[in-house]
């Protein structure tokens, strides 16, 4: 038994306790998350704000239908927008490319949705949450339910990925 | 200063959200099918959209789970879903907690209070059967007992060891389930903990903590077709298991005649696939004239040619199918991780403990020689009883071959065998390179006690029985179990894995693997350092087995915390760095080696290690300095160092340094495709220089080379 499972602080976080969501919070949640989780997802889909909407949109009406048996809402809706928009992006591709009206970018950031449309998906998702949400790497990990290792795995790579197609250029802070 | 990509992704976080667009769009009904599904399918359906992580679903194809047509409900479940049921009491006596799943029950046993000024005294543990407790995936969990139970906290084991969990709870629920493991569900070898808070009868508070280990259900896969379904107008493939599809493989490219195709969203660390041992594959499609399959084990060279039945159960790997079609060829990889036909929950330990093999268990071998347990006093044994028709035997009976291999604790492994067996059990042994005895048993299975094949026992040096398992085991198993075997029940389980979780801890004894084997991908080791006694301790290292040591000294940011630590695929030494008199770090005398299989199933490095045989290597010595800048190609810079080899025609970063830039400088040699050295340069101001290196004999270097004069500018 290690110390750290022995210990009250951390076997008993009661500061966690606090933190219920129950089914009739979830026009709360919108409130907070939603504008969050549209712009993590539009970065994730490389700039389609209309993926993004429907995906974001699609997330809360299935969380709406199973309200009951969500237990970690936000985590939650998060994995399914990442779902509804892979789905998506991986529909279009299969049936030739982009729909013909979908919005263009901005000129500033087309170069850096074009990038993030290059690297693969766990690692455009990382590096959204990561950069966007400015969210910790535990955090990063707790939405995408995977290991902070590999969180970091993927920060590293999608930093990697993205220097290589963006270039090491530096601004002031 | 940020870099300008790193700004424009943060100003993301200003772009305005259509939110009223996205209200209406929510409040449309989902275009998800699990509404309509029938009400079981819907269970499924609902538990794994809820928890089923979209990466899993992308890289499965179970993303039908959350929507899109046909969305399948996985293996058929044989039977109603398993209950478990906690039963809690309190009487004046005190108080207990008994856990039944499946009808078997496994007694808790609470631990002392920790603080007294935290009611936080009860700590489920059961030493006989581990921490964490096996239990079946979609168990329904039912509390029982006078008690009111107000809130259920659950989450990652692992991360509340090491301090820094976050609760994903809770669930509001005075009957929570288990249903929704917190992870995946293929992911067996996880810990998800669970704390359970209300009052006891006498209304003291209750405060349960204990951890389960999800398992398949009893889900027999046995015999399941594997069916690939090829449409090369489309460079589609479509995988099918036992009839249902499981996911659509495409994004292709056509390349001339040949197209590979990857799994939609493989990736490495993503779950793999569950396919069952002994499934049988099938490819059909049009237009096609033939066809290969094969599955490549993760640790390299076995792999079987044409196979047409999933052979046994090795873990994740990949299948491989070859294609002719009319108007060309392809290759599909498939992930997938290859399970026992029907898993095993643990077996109630306190009924089968008595019918075990007795420690004079005696007979005669495979191979014709007398054999007693009793020989074999003081030490801890394996004894597994198997037969050759089963498949999960095989691959139990590998696992304790590696085993008896790699532990430091020197387990006795013997294998029993019926009489009516023994001719193909002798072949089956062979085959698989079993080295430990096998004894025929004099009396037929029936009178073992057993009622499933394999059946594992793990005896102390005192014959004491300190872990069975009706079943095949995995490595994590024997590992607890062995552990608690030569140690005895009282000491701490060392913590095994079977991840890319590498527990180390520096100590005056050199370093302590707290995880004796571990299997990672290429990516990365991940190594969670703990303090430990040693002084002077800089870093913990790893290296390849049969690299020689060379400063190395950068392999990680300390002793204690935790980093990721990318090597080449093969064997991995670890063993603690001091600081040498020299003011170099050098490895400590006195390490503890584990093996850490660390393997590639992305080809996602390029060869570093120089193809020659290891005794032809010869050394460099550092050479002078070139100057160099940060705008100059580094690699150009060490081409120009490299000027004595004759004439090397390529130099690259070797495959970790793409992925880890500043950690280590090394440099891979390559004439006419081959790697003929591997470098080490370090920078420092505005300098560059060769450190050490290696490089095969004959490739036009030799020892005490010093590069730099030869350089032509």
């Amino acid at each position: 038994m290690t110390e750290a499972r022995l210990s009250p602080e951390a076997a008993h976080p009661r500061s966690r306790r606090a933190r219920e969501v129950g089914p009739s919070d979830l026009g709360v949640i919108f409130e907070t998350h939603a504008a969050p989780l549209y712009r993590t997802i539009l970065a994730y889909t490389g700039g389609r704000a209309d993926v993004a909407e429907d995906a974001v949109g699609e997330a809360f009406a299935r969380a709406t239908a199973q309200a009951e048996s969500l237990r970690d809402p936000v985590a939650w809706l998060y994995r399914v927008a990442f779902n509804v928009a892979n789905d998506e992006l991986r529909r279009e591709r299969r049936h030739g490319g982009e729909a013909p009206d979908v919005p263009q970018p901005s000129p500033e950031v087309a170069g850096l949705f074009d990038a993030l449309k290059r690297l693969p998906p766990r690692e455009r998702a990382v590096m959204a949450l990561f950069y966007v949400l400015d969210l910790p790497v535990g955090e990063v990990a707790a939405r995408l339910g995977i290991a902070s290792p590999t969180v970091r795995v993927h920060l590293t790579r999608g930093r990697r990925h993205l220097a290589t197609l963006l270039g090491d250029d530096e601004v002031d802070a | 200063m940020p870099k300008r990509w790193e700004r424009e992704l943060h100003r993301l976080s200003d772009v305005p959200a259509p939110i009223d667009d996205i209200r209406a769009r929510s409040e449309r009904p989902s275009a998800g099918h699990a509404a309509s599904l029938p009400p079981a399918r819907q269970r499924v359906v609902a538990g794994v959209v809820a928890f089923g992580v979209f990466l899993a679903a992308a890289a499965f194809g179970w993303q039908a789970f959350s929507g899109g047509e046909g969305a399948p409900a996985g293996p058929a479940i044989d039977g109603d879903w398993p209950a478990a049921t906690i039963t809690l009491t309190s009487d004046g006596s005190g108080k207990s907690a008994s856990l039944s799943i499946g009808g078997r029950t496994q007694r808790g046993e609470f631990g002392a209070s920790t603080s007294p000024d935290e009611p936080y005294p009860y700590v489920w543990s059961n030493p006989q059967i581990g921490r964490a407790i096996a239990v079946p995936i979609g168990a329904e969990l039912r509390v029982d007992g006078d008690v009111h139970i107000k809130e259920v906290l659950y989450g990652n084991a692992d991360e509340l060891d090491a301090g820094k969990a976050p609760d994903s709870g809770p669930i509001s629920s005075e009957q929570p389930t288990f249903r929704e493991p917190y992870f995946p569900v293929q992911d067996q070898t996880r810990r998800e903990y669970w704390k359970l808070f209300g009052t006891w009868a006498d209304g003291s508070v209750l405060d349960v903590y204990f951890e389960v280990r999800w398992v398949e259900p009893r889900v027999d896969l046995t015999d399941t077709s594997v069916d690939i379904v090829l449409a090369p107008e489309t460079l589609e493939a479509e995988l099918l298991y036992g009839g249902q599809r499981l996911g659509t493989m495409g994004d292709g490219s056509y390349g001339g005649m040949s197209v590979i195709l990857e799994w939609v969203g493989y990736d490495a660390d993503t779950v793999y696939f569950p396919v069952a041992a002994g499934s049988t594959i099938d490819v059909v499609g049009d237009d096609l004239e033939s066809w290969t399959t094969r599955v490549e084990r993760r640790q390299g060279a076995e792999s079987f040619e044409a196979i047409d039945r999933i052979p046994d159960a090795m873990g994740p790997t990949t299948l491989r199918l070859s294609v002719v079609w009319g108007d060309g060829s392809g290759t599909f990889r498939f992930p997938v991780e290859i399970v026992e036909p029907r898993s095993t929950t643990d077996a109630e330990p306190a009924a089968i403990l008595e019918q075990i093999p007795p420690r004079s268990f005696a007979g005669e071998t495979l191979d014709g020689r007398p054999l007693d347990l009793g020989d074999f006093q003081d030490r801890a044994i394996i004894a597994v009883a198997w037969e050759s028709s089963c498949a999960p035997c095989r691959a139990t009976l590998n696992r304790i071959q590696t085993w008896t291999e790699v532990s430091r604790l020197g387990p006795v492994a013997v294998g029993i065998v019926e009489r009516a067996d023994a001719d193909k059990a002798r072949r089956t042994a062979r085959d698989l390179g079993v080295s430990f005895p096998n004894v025929i048993a004099r009396d037929d299975r029936d009178r073992w006690g057993i009622d499933a094949m394999p059946s594992v026992w793990v005896m102390a040096p005192d014959g004491t029985v300190v872990a069975f398992r009706s079943g095949s085991v995995d490595r994590g198993w024997l590992a607890d179990a062995v552990y608690r075997a030569a140690f005895g029940a009282a000491s701490e389980p060392t913590e095994t894995s079977s991840s890319d979780v590498l527990r180390v801890r520096c100590t005056d004894e050199g370093v302590e693997i707290l995880t004796p084997e571990v299997e990672a991908q290429a990516e990365g080791v991940h190594v969670l350092a703990e303090p430990g006694s040693a002084e002077h301790a800089e870093a913990i290292e790893l290296r390849p087995l049969g690299w020689p040591m060379v400063n190395f000294s950068s392999s990680s940011s300390g002793v204690h915390g935790e980093f990721a630590r990318q090597v080449p695929p093969g064997d991995v030494i670890v063993a603690c760095v001091r600081e040498g008199d020299t003011g170099r770090l050098t490895v400590d005398p006195r390490p503890t080696e584990a093996v850490v299989r660390v393997t590639d199933p992305n080809g996602f490095f390029t060869p570093w290690i120089p193809t020659c045989p290891l005794e032809q290597h010869v050394a460099f010595d550092a050479g002078d300095p070139v100057p160099t800048d940060a705008s100059e190609d580094m690699d150009d810079t060490v081409r120009r160092l490299l000027v004595g080899l004759s004439p090397p025609d390529s130099v690259a970063p070797a495959g970790y340094l793409r992925a880890h830039p500043a950690w280590d400088p090394l440099f891979s040699v390559t004439r006419s495709g081959e790697v003929i050295g591997s470098v080490w340069v370090e920078r420092d101001d505005g300098e560059a220089r060769i450190t050490s290196g290696f490089a095969c004999a004959g490739s036009g270097v030799e020892e005490g080379l010093d590069p730099y004069p030869a350089w032509q500018g």
